[in-house]
């Protein structure tokens, strides 16, 4: 040792130890780190887990944001599996909006297919929607193929039977070349790549993958589920897929991928539809409350109508008894539109009592009933007595009455009122005979024979007799004229009436006055035509009228014993029949 | 049995007879007017090789340029060999495509190239000299054809297959 080496270790011999000392610190620490690396797994997982996460949340957010600048490429590969599930599941919700919101636009659109359609979604309790989407969208699956992304190789390709063949693997490249060129086109690297391509009913759908593209050829309209299925498709290939730098699968690594039937076009369409299904849901009836609501207030509302209707017939026919019991007036019909118009048709007797009363009372709601009437002359015997009271004009002595047609006069009254009303009495329409029974007041000049005192009995033959012939006068005025053969003119049904009335009396008088009238019925003929067929025209009108006098009520021995009169020269040239009347003097 | 397919680009100067070679050699599926529009167009062949099994050739026909840009290097991607075009009467094309297969050695760094001069049917013609050819043999394949008459471009294109298939 030197001089200097001596002097060295004696000035720095502290230091010398504090080094060595600083040195094995630092060997051990070295070493400390080296082991650290190694335990740091087993330290972390031994760490309690809340502490843990809040102190590593804040650098593994800096590294992952650090790792997603500086190399995307390989973050969207690693997630490639993850992502597409999410986004699948964004855009079935984004779809299921969307039939939502078609469901709402095709509900008020009920054409005669609309309809089929709804009825058939509520039979299978698929949604209305989907239904239409089934049945609107025709399409088909011509080629799947399977492209390394880079190359543009076609790694696999399914083809619908029946289809020409092409060259798959130039129109692979052409399809990755143009697709190159047009994300190059658009944005270069960064750009989205092309994901559809259409000409006319043709459809081109690319589906890239981090490693491989699927191109679907199709035609028509495809469903939205159908790129969910290849999507998967494209995962599941991408989960499986062959180590990088085989660029082309031999047939082990396809069957063990399962290309051959996971991409063939029938069972992608069967995937297809088997997902649009179970997004449908689970398939469960419709309730039936709906149904039972709407059947019961249909019920209700025909119940209802029912009852209204029935409520209407039932005032309707108290009505109609109502219009049918009131006197003078013929009801023909009744035109009725429930609770909405009311028209009565039918015949009024001038005599009659007004209708309104009777229909102000049957409460027939906001229906005014109008009428619609035509005038006739009633024989009902309260008008034919109201009738008689206006015709007659009775003084207050004299009581009316009509029963079955006869015109009851009983009383006291002047004798020329007798005299003036006794004839008329028996014309008045609707009086089939007429009982009198009045008596002349004592200052009477004039009797009638009916009313004549019994304790006057010449008188009364007298007086009856010159009415007698004053009535025969009057008969044999009267013609009954006819058209043709026996069709008597329209206006003959009163005259005949007027005849048989006047017989009655004349035969009342005969017997008043002691005598006893002889018929003879003559019938006549104009003269042209055939004397035989003349001759037989005579007799037939001759005989009408005496039937015809028989069904008016004239007494048949009267009508039997009467002459029928048809020789030429005893009738006028005219077509009518008429009587002749031959009053008897009773020989005793 | 599926024959594994391998992608090649054909790379050369305009007018040295790229798609000429392509349409003696391959069926024409598309037409050339994608050369001008999208700038590329592919064919495909499948070739016998003997021993060494089928092989199907991709052909990406790139349009003619000496420079390539960022479109023709993304469609170079993937590629497993070069067939690098030139024409024997213009000198300046064999230097273009010497420096097409450096540019594209960026994308393809292993792929295998084959260097074709064509026009031998005019080879009176020829700037190319032979001993120029005879240096650029010891760095690859080179082979002389005439797309014109068809010598030699099957040979070409099976030269590069085989050592594809290789």
């Amino acid at each position: 040792m030197s001089d200097f080496d001596r002097l060295r270790h004696l000035l720095l011999a502290d230091e010398r130890d504090k080094l060595a000392t600083a040195e094995q610190r630092i060997v051990e620490l070295e070493r400390v780190n080296r082991e650290l690396a190694a335990q740091l797994p087993g330290l972390v997982r031994a760490a309690p887990a809340e502490p843990m996460s809040r102190a590593l949340a804040s650098p593994v957010a800096a590294a992952l944001g650090n790792a997603v600048q500086r190399n995307r490429a390989s973050i969207v590969d690693a997630l490639f599996p993850v992502i597409g599930p999410i986004i699948r599941k964004a855009i079935a919700e984004a779809l299921r909006g969307m039939m939502r919101d078609l469901n709402q636009v095709l509900e008020h659109g009920f054409s005669r297919r609309g309809m089929r359609w709804r009825i058939e979604a509520w039979r299978s309790g698929v949604p209305f929607a989907q239904i239409v989407l089934k049945h609107s969208l025709r399409y088909q699956i011509d080629h799947v193929f399977l492209i390394e992304r880079d190359s543009g190789l076609l790694l696999h390709r399914e083809s619908s039977p029946g289809l020409p063949d092409l060259d798959a693997d130039a129109i692979a490249g052409m399809l990755t070349a143009i697709a190159q060129f047009v994300r190059d086109s658009v944005g270069g690297e960064g750009a989205e790549s092309l994901e559809a391509v259409r000409i006319g009913e043709h459809l081109l759908w690319v589906l890239d993958g981090p490693r491989a593209s699927l191109a679907c050829f199709i035609r028509g309209v495809p469903p939205a589920s159908l790129r969910v299925v290849l999507s998967d498709r494209l995962e599941q290939i991408h989960a499986q897929f062959p180590d990088a730098g085989e660029d082309t699968l031999d047939d082990e690594s396809i069957a063990r991928l399962g290309l051959s039937a996971n991409l063939e076009p029938a069972a992608l369409v069967a995937a297809s539809s088997a997902l649009g299904d179970a997004d449908a849901g689970p398939r469960k009836r419709p309730s039936l409350w709906p149904l039972l609501l709407i059947g019961l207030a249909i019920a209700l509302a025909l119940g209802w109508y029912f009852l209204h209707i029935a409520r209407w017939n039932e005032r309707v026919e108290a009505l109609q008894a109502g219009l049918r019991a009131h006197p003078g007036f013929l009801l023909t019909a009744i035109d009725a539109r429930p609770w909405r118009q009311l028209r009565v048709h039918g015949l009024l007797d001038a005599d009659a009592e007004p209708l309104q009363p009777l229909l102000d009372r049957a409460d027939l709601g906001e229906v005014q009933p109008s009428v619609e009437v035509a005038g006739y002359l009633s024989s009902d015997n309260a008008i034919v007595l109201k009738r008689a009271r206006r015709l007659l004009d009775a003084p207050a002595s004299v009581s009316l009455g009509v029963a079955d047609g006869v015109l009851v006069v009983s009383g006291e009254a002047a004798g020329e009122w007798i005299d003036r009303r006794r004839t008329q009495a028996a014309w008045i329409a609707g009086v089939r005979a007429v009982d009198w029974q009045v008596r002349a007041t004592a200052d009477s000049p004039k009797i009638m024979p009916a009313a004549r005192p019994a304790s006057d009995p010449v008188d009364a033959q007298a007086a009856a007799r010159d009415a007698l012939h004053a009535l025969v006068a009057e008969i044999e005025q009267a013609s009954l004229h006819f058209s043709h053969d026996t069709v008597p003119l329209a206006a003959s049904g009163d005259l005949l009436r007027q005849l048989a009335t006047s017989l009655r009396e004349a035969q009342s008088l005969a017997a008043v006055a002691g005598v006893r009238v002889h018929l003879a019925i003559h019938g006549c003929s104009d003269a042209t035509g055939a004397a035989e067929l003349n001759a037989r025209l005579r007799e037939e009108r001759a005989g009408w009228l005496r039937e015809n006098l028989r069904n008016a009520g004239v007494a048949s021995e009267l009508l039997d014993a009467a002459t029928l009169v048809t020789a030429a020269d005893a009738t006028a040239a005219i077509r009518a029949a008429m009587l002749r009347v031959q009053v008897v003097e009773v020989t005793r | 049995m599926t024959a594994p397919a391998r992608k090649i680009c054909m790379l050369g100067d305009f007018g040295v007879g790229k798609t000429s070679l392509v349409a003696r050699y391959m069926r024409n599926t598309f037409s050339d007017t994608y050369l001008t529009t999208v700038g590329v167009k592919v064919d495909s062949k499948e070739v016998d090789l003997g021993e060494l099994g089928m092989l199907k050739l991709v052909v990406w026909d790139i349009a003619g340029r000496s420079v390539l840009d960022a479109l023709n290097m993304s469609y170079l991607r993937g590629a497993s060999g070069l067939l690098l075009v030139a024409d024997g009467t213009r000198e300046a094309s064999l230097r273009t495509a010497i420096d097409l297969l450096l540019q594209s050695r960026s994308v393809l760094e292993d792929a295998e190239a084959v260097l074709i001069v064509n026009k031998l049917d005019l080879v009176e013609r020829w700037e190319v000299g032979p001993s120029t050819l005879a240096g650029l043999r010891q760095t690859m394949p080179v082979i002389e054809t005439s797309a014109l008459s068809g010598d030699g471009v099957e040979q070409a294109f099976l030269e590069l297959a085989k050592r594809l298939a290789r």
